[in-house]
């Protein structure tokens, strides 16, 4: 390339006259962001109260199998192992009944 | 959560980043204000005076905003900034090409513009033919054109802004401004 034409192109460009965005940009960046960050704390309130919602009544419903069957606690549980499976009334769930489920 | 502490706005950029981590959205408007030319020339030379430019600077300014707890001061802020808008631009050129591609089998892009009142005609017209010949160029080397001789980088600063080696950097450059005066020749 022609070194004129290349100076030529070099001071073209620098003197490119740069477009600005819209007066009050740093307002509409500031509002979004506010927004932004109102949506991700309704988002994480909702997480956590979704979480809340699922996990309150499933531990209840464990307590409640674990009150149920601990009648059927006994020494055996401990020699043949599967407390968990004994406490939640887990223990009489035989292959061909996995298989119904 | 915003602290109610003013924050002068000569603050160096250390200072107002200190400032804004801290939960001073004041301190974040400022640094927006002083970068907002730099974003804007940025993303208007990489994809064109489009509405959609204004969302790009948008979003530039707040992927920095959530990005910058990680800025470790290596290289200044409004480099950081402007790597920011040129992925972002990058990212919007691309997706705009698989739409064309989806649409019309056809990877051309279409320069939508805006006249701007403030210039007259003839000072439009040059501007226009900078702007069509720098939408003629592939973004690879828009980005470097952009950089190196529209805001007036370093061609190292460039090479880090692009994480790209200096010799691509040159490489790009050479090929870039030859394919530029080439449609500068048949415009101006």
């Amino acid at each position: 390339m022609d070194n004129q034409h290349d100076q030529m192109l070099d001071q073209l460009l620098s003197q490119h006259k740069k477009d600005r965005f819209r007066k009050g940009f740093s307002d509409r960046v500031m509002n979004r962001l506010s927004q932004d960050e109102a949506a991700l704390h309704r988002f994480n309130r909702e997480l956590q109260q979704a979480f809340y919602k699922v996990s309150l009544p499933c531990a209840a419903m464990a307590l409640l199998m674990i009150c149920i069957n601990v009648t059927s606690y006994s020494p055996s549980v401990w020699l043949y192992g599967g407390v968990v499976e004994t406490l939640l009334g887990l223990h009489e769930l035989t292959a061909d009944l996995l298989l119904v489920i | 959560m915003d602290t109610a502490e003013i924050v002068p706005a000569d603050c160096s950029d250390t200072e107002l980043i200190r400032a804004t981590l801290a939960g001073n959205q004041q301190a974040f408007r400022i640094i927006v204000e002083r970068y907002e030319d730099s974003v804007a020339a940025t993303v208007f030379s990489m994809v064109g005076n489009i509405p959609e430019a204004e969302d790009i600077g948008q979003e530039t300014m707040i992927r920095l905003y959530q990005s910058l707890h990680t800025f470790k001061g290596e290289a200044s802020l409004k480099t950081w900034i402007c790597r920011i808008a040129i992925n972002l631009s990058l990212d919007y050129l691309r997706r705009k090409k698989r739409r064309w591609l989806w649409f019309l089998d056809n990877g051309t892009e279409v320069l939508e513009s805006i006249p701007n009142p403030s210039c007259n005609n003839r000072q439009w017209e040059q501007r226009e033919a900078i702007q069509t010949s720098l939408m003629q160029l592939k973004p690879e080397f828009r980005a470097v054109v952009t950089l190196r001789l529209i805001q007036g980088y370093s061609t190292e600063e460039t090479a880090e802004i692009l994480q790209l080696p200096v010799g691509t950097v040159l490489s790009r450059l050479t090929r870039g401004k030859s394919k530029l005066l080439e449609q500068l020749k048949e415009r101006i």
